[in-house]
């Protein structure tokens, strides 16, 4: 059965548990297995919690042998993000500054895992502070693309990626305040979703952008998704950014066909400086929801192309916020590249700030009258594949694009409308790198976007492929 | 639209001031041209016209959405 672990998905293992045809204590050892025997090579974990884990599943296994299963989670190993509290463990945030910080109690997504059952196996590395989308990272060592180790894995959650990719993990919890989840998603072929605004307890995780930041989950399908937000969704009294809104099983209508349904397919500034490949991924995926009989329309949204300045006003003066005083006494301690993001917003004036915020509002009422027409829009996940580690700067058609602008240009409307989004493996370039697009859905609509992406990964098998070790 | 590289440089050392912040020549040219883009984004929302009256989404929330069937 071991083997088979490498590609199964927590769908498929659940009810192994469940049955007691595998143990958690199998699972977690053969994971804890992959993680020493990957981990050096390609950087995905700060902090391994092996007793720690090895002992929850102890616990899982007895829970489970004497009938108290609690669910789809119960005995599965997971891994979180090194910027989500977890009680006792030290949250680095992927900082010099923060490297000794021990966490007073679990944040409360970690809670919700323990709750279901989950295990932990650890914390996954990410781009400093979350304020990155390489996961090139000064302090930690920089996180590496499995399917070619040269190249950046994506950030910020790169280490969450790269768990789920190689299988050191069945799932993993990240970030995402301008793509985080979903970069790192795309160009390690996993599936990640970013929730709507609210949906999702921000309750000890450090802030990066209050206005912008989101929990949401890599797994390696959409199936396991809805699962680990099944776990996690709802309100918080800790978190007064949380929506009261019912939750729903994401599971239970997870079959239901798509047809008729109302897909827009994003052009103008979703379609412009964009590789080849990804814009051919996006197209077969396209021709792959059109399969399932979902009815397929352009729509353009032309306050887009003023998004990347508003967006980039907002990040830098709400982070810079979060940090003035630590940035005022611990400068030099910062990388270079996040030092600098960090004062860009002490530029920022609070009139331009307040400009920024109000361009917003507008831009959240044109994507919501556009979603009167449909109930889902399809855009690529990143305008670029994975690029070396070394490289700032990428050919694409006949313009020379910044690596990190181009990674988080069309993932960032999300962020800026708060809306729900799935980042879905879509096809390969010919280097080999995964090739990614998204599905954005309405207002804490999570269940139509995975309803989608679950027929679509039923219909084509990019989510199953692995890299090679 | 182009920025006037003199107002950037004010601009740049008003804000490192006001934070205490200091940074070596390198990353101070580097923090300007960031700087620069960043502003340029800003100045170009002015070609909108947007009224005051329009709500900043200070404290962000999602509505839910009407019913439009």
């Amino acid at each position: 059965m071991s083997e088979e672990f490498a590609a199964a998905t927590i769908s498929e293992v659940a009810p192994l548990l469940r049955e007691r045809k595998v143990s958690p204590v199998e699972l977690t050892l053969w994971h804890l297995d992959r993680v020493a025997k990957l981990n050096a090579r390609l950087n995905a974990f700060i902090t391994v919690l092996g007793d720690q884990a090895m002992a929850q599943a102890r616990e899982a296994e007895a829970e489970i042998a004497r009938g108290d299963y609690r669910g789809p989670l119960h005995g599965i190993p997971v891994a979180i993000k090194d910027i989500i509290a977890i009680a006792g463990v030290r949250m680095t945030c992927g900082s010099r500054i923060l490297a000794d910080h021990i966490s007073a109690r679990d944040a409360t997504v970690v809670a919700r895992l323990r709750a279901a059952g989950a295990i932990l196996l650890g914390t996954l590395h990410l781009h400093e502070f979350a304020w990155g989308g390489t996961s090139i990272n000064p302090h930690y060592g920089n996180a590496r693309n499995p399917w070619n180790l040269d190249c950046i894995a994506g950030g910020s959650s790169g280490g969450s990626a790269i768990a789920v990719a190689t299988s050191m993990a069945m799932a993993t919890l990240g970030t995402d305040t301008g793509g985080s989840v979903r970069i790192p998603s795309a160009l390690c072929g996993t599936t990640g979703l970013k929730p709507t605004y609210g949906r999702v307890s921000r309750d000890g995780v450090f802030p990066l952008c209050n206005s912008l930041d989101h929990v949401g989950v890599l797994t390696r399908s959409a199936q396991d998704a809805a699962l680990m937000l099944n776990a996690i969704a709802g309100a918080d009294p800790r978190d007064p950014s949380s929506a009261g809104s019912p939750v729903p099983d994401y599971s239970r209508e997870l079959n239901a066909n798509i047809r008729k349904l109302r897909v827009g397919q994003l052009r103008g500034f979703f379609a412009e400086d964009i590789q080849d490949e990804i814009e051919s991924g996006l197209e077969s995926a396209v021709q792959a929801l059109r399969g399932l009989d979902a009815q397929v329309d352009e729509v353009t949204l032309p306050l887009m192309k003023h998004m990347p300045g508003a967006s980039l006003a907002i990040m830098t003066a709400e982070s810079y916020a979060v940090h003035e005083r630590m940035i005022r006494e611990r400068a030099q301690d910062y990388g270079v590249d996040v030092r600098l993001r960090l004062m860009m917003g002490a530029m920022v004036s609070a009139p331009q700030y307040l400009k920024a915020q109000r361009f917003r509002t507008l831009l959240c009422e044109q994507t919501a009258e556009a979603m009167r027409r449909f109930d889902l829009l399809v855009a690529p996940t990143t305008a670029i594949t994975a690029t070396p580690a070394t490289q700032e700067s990428v050919r694409v058609g006949s313009k020379d694009l910044v690596v990190a602008a181009s990674l988080s240009r069309l993932t960032r409307p999300a962020n800026m409308t708060g809306l729900p989004a799935i980042a879905l493996p879509s096809g390969f370039s010919r280097e080999g790198l995964p090739v990614s697009f998204q599905i954005i859905g309405r207002p804490f609509d999570e269940a139509t976007v995975l309803r989608a992406a679950h027929a679509y990964q039923s219909a084509t098998d990019w989510h199953r492929r692995r890299p090679a070790e | 639209m182009s920025i006037d590289r003199a107002r950037v440089a004010a601009i740049v050392q008003a804000g490192l001031d006001r934070a205490g912040v200091r940074l070596d020549a390198g990353e101070l040219a580097q923090l300007e041209a960031l700087t620069a883009t960043m502003l340029e984004g800003v100045y170009q929302l002015d070609e909108l016209n947007i009224s005051g009256q329009v709500e900043p989404a200070l404290i962000f929330s999602v509505a839910k959405p009407q019913d439009d069937e």
